[in-house]
C-alpha cells in the first residue's frame, strides 16, 4: 500500500503539473484543462500546472463576490465549493497524503538526514486562523475602490506558490524582475522557512499552516473512506505514534482531524487494528508478518 | 519488464497532457503584432491591420486581477489625454465575463473601448505570461513595447514614449 501511495502520488503530481512545454511557451498553461480544480495545493500560476489551486479559486470567489452578485456571475465559486466538498465528503484529508504535489515535496525534503524533532500540538490550530482570516474574511471584506478584495493567502504568505510560479516565473521571464519588491522577499523568507522545517520534521505546512488541509480536515468524523480503528484487537503498544507524518496517536483519537490516511501506522500495527474501509467496510490491511525461514 | 511498462506509462501521460496544449508563440519587441479582429462590448468589430498608421496600446487585463484594476485608471487618463485620430487604445478583456467588465467600467468611468477575448484565443496568439500585459505597436504594425505587470500610464514618461511613436 506504501507503493501504492508513492505511485498515486507522483501520478497526481504530473497530472496536475504535466505540461512540459513551458520552457519554450515561457508561459503557464492556458490550455483545455485549466478548467479543472485540482484536489490539492497547487498553484494556478505554475507553468506546469494543467489545473487551478482550490484554495486560489475560493479567494478569487470571495474578493469578487460583490461584483459577482451585482452581475449574477459566480457559477465558478459554486463547482469550487462543490468539487472541495465532494472530495472532503468522500476522502478528507487522504487528499493530503496522496494527492497534494507540495505534501510530496515535503514527505522528499524530511528524507534528507538532519536530526528530526516534533512539532508544538498547537500550532496545528494556526491553519484554521489562516482558513477563516487570509483565505474567507480578509478576501471578503478588506476591499479596494473598485469593490474588489484581494487573495491574501496567495499573495502574502503560501509558499507553495512561490516555489511553483514566483521562482520559476521570475527565471522564465526576466522582465518580471523589475517588479519584485519586499513582498516577493516576505514570500521567499516563508519559503526557506518551510523548507528547513520540512528537512527538521514532517509535513510542517501542512500541519500547521495549509488552509485547504484545514478544510479537509472539517470532514474528518463524516468522509465516506477512512482509516479505522479496531478497538478489540487494539493492545495500545503505542507503535502507531511514532511512525506518523502527522503527529497523531491513531489508537487514542481515530478520527484525528490531522490524520492524512497514509496508513503508515496501518503498517506497523501487529494486531491488524487499524484498516482502510469504506464506512467501517475494510479495504486494505497493511501489516504483514514477517516471513519465518523453517529450520 | 513492470518497471518499464510503468515508465511508458508515465511517459504517455506527459506526452498526452503537453498535447493538450496552448498555441506556441511569443510575441517579441521589433515582431510583427499578430493580427486580430475582436469585437468591443458595444458590438463594434476592431481589426488591428486596419488600424496601421496609429499607435495601438492593447492591454490583456481581467476584473478578478487586482494589478489589471490599479492600473485601469492611469489608461483611462491616457485615452483621454492622446489624440483619438493618432492614437488608439484596446483593453482586451481575457478570461473574464464581458457583462462584469461592463458593470465595471460603468461604475468606474472607463470609456475605452473594451473588446471581448473571453475564450483567451488572442492572449494565446500574442503568448501572454499572465495578467496584466500590454503591447505598444507603432504605425507600421511592430511591437515597440511590451509590459508584463501593471504601470503607471499616465506618468510623463510613459506619455512621452507614445507620443514620440505618434510623431515618428
Amino acid at each position: 500500500m506504501d507503493l501504492l501511495r508513492k505511485w498515486v502520488q507522483g501520478l497526481f503530481f504530473f497530472m496536475t503539473n504535466g505540461y512540459w512545454n513551458f520552457p519554450v511557451t515561457r508561459s503557464i498553461y492556458k490550455g483545455p484543462l485549466k478548467v479543472v480544480c485540482s484536489p490539492g495545493l497547487n498553484c494556478y500560476s505554475c507553468p506546469a500546472s494543467t489545473t487551478y489551486c482550490p484554495i486560489g479559486a475560493l479567494q478569487q470567489l470571495f474578493a469578487g463576490i460583490r461584483i459577482s452578485i451585482e452581475t449574477g456571475q459566480f457559477f465558478m465559486g459554486f463547482y469550487v465549493i462543490g468539487t472541495m466538498g465532494i472530495l472532503g465528503g468522500f476522502v478528507g484529508r487522504m487528499i493530503c497524503g496522496w494527492a497534494c504535489p507540495f505534501g510530496l515535496f515535503q514527505e522528499l525534503l524530511h528524507k534528507i538526514p538532519s536530526p528530526k524533532f516534533g512539532i508544538w500540538p498547537l500550532l496545528r490550530y494556526m491553519k484554521y486562523i489562516l482558513l477563516v482570516f487570509m483565505v474567507i474574511l480578509l478576501p471578503l471584506f478588506a476591499i479596494d475602490e473598485f469593490g474588489s478584495g484581494s487573495t491574501w493567502f496567495c499573495k502574502y504568505f503560501c509558499p507553495a506558490g512561490t516555489l511553483e510560479a514566483g521562482i520559476p516565473m521570475l527565471l522564465l521571464q526576466p522582465a518580471l524582475q523589475a517588479n519584485l519588491g519586499w513582498l516577493f522577499l516576505l514570500k521567499l523568507s516563508i519559503l526557506i522557512f518551510f523548507i528547513i522545517w520540512a528537512v527538521l520534521a514532517s509535513r510542517p505546512f501542512c500541519r500547521t499552516a495549509c488552509p485547504l488541509g484545514a478544510f479537509y480536515a472539517l470532514f474528518s468524523k463524516v468522509k465516506l473512506i477512512k482509516v479505522s480503528l479496531d478497538h478489540k484487537k487494539c493492545t495500545h503498544c503505542g507503535a502507531c505514534h511514532d511512525v506518523c507524518p502527522m503527529g497523531v496517536h491513531f489508537n487514542e483519537s481515530p478520527d484525528d482531524m490531522e490524520c492524512i490516511s497514509c496508513l503508515s501506522c496501518s503498517k506497523v500495527c501487529k494486531q491488524n487494528a487499524i484498516n482502510l474501509g469504506i464506512r467501517g467496510l475494510s479495504i486494505a490491511n497493511q501489516y504483514k508478518k514477517p516471513k519465518v525461514k523453517p529450520i | 519488464m513492470k518497471k518499464s511498462s510503468r515508465f511508458i506509462l508515465i511517459i504517455c501521460l506527459f506526452l498526452f497532457i503537453s498535447a493538450c496544449g496552448q498555441e506556441q508563440a511569443t510575441v517579441k519587441v521589433g515582431d510583427l503584432a499578430p493580427d486580430f479582429s475582436l469585437v468591443d462590448l458595444e458590438g463594434k468589430t476592431w481589426v488591428l491591420s486596419e488600424l496601421k498608421g496609429q499607435v495601438v496600446f492593447i492591454n490583456f487585463w481581467a476584473t478578478w486581477c487586482p494589478p489589471c484594476m490599479k492600473e485601469l485608471p492611469s489608461m483611462q487618463k491616457l485615452y483621454t489625454t492622446l489624440p483619438g485620430d493618432k492614437f488608439k487604445m484596446l483593453a482586451v478583456l481575457n478570461n473574464d465575463k464581458p457583462v462584469v467588465a461592463n458593470f465595471v467600467a460603468n461604475q468606474n468611468g472607463f470609456t475605452m473601448p473594451i473588446l471581448d477575448d473571453s475564450k483567451q484565443l488572442i492572449g494565446a496568439r500574442y503568448a501572454i505570461t499572465g495578467l496584466p500585459e500590454t503591447f505598444i505597436v507603432d504605425k507600421q504594425g511592430i511591437v515597440r513595447e511590451k509590459v508584463i505587470g501593471p504601470a503607471q500610464w499616465d506618468s510623463p514618461g510613459s506619455v512621452q514614449m507614445i507620443m514620440n511613436l505618434i510623431n515618428q
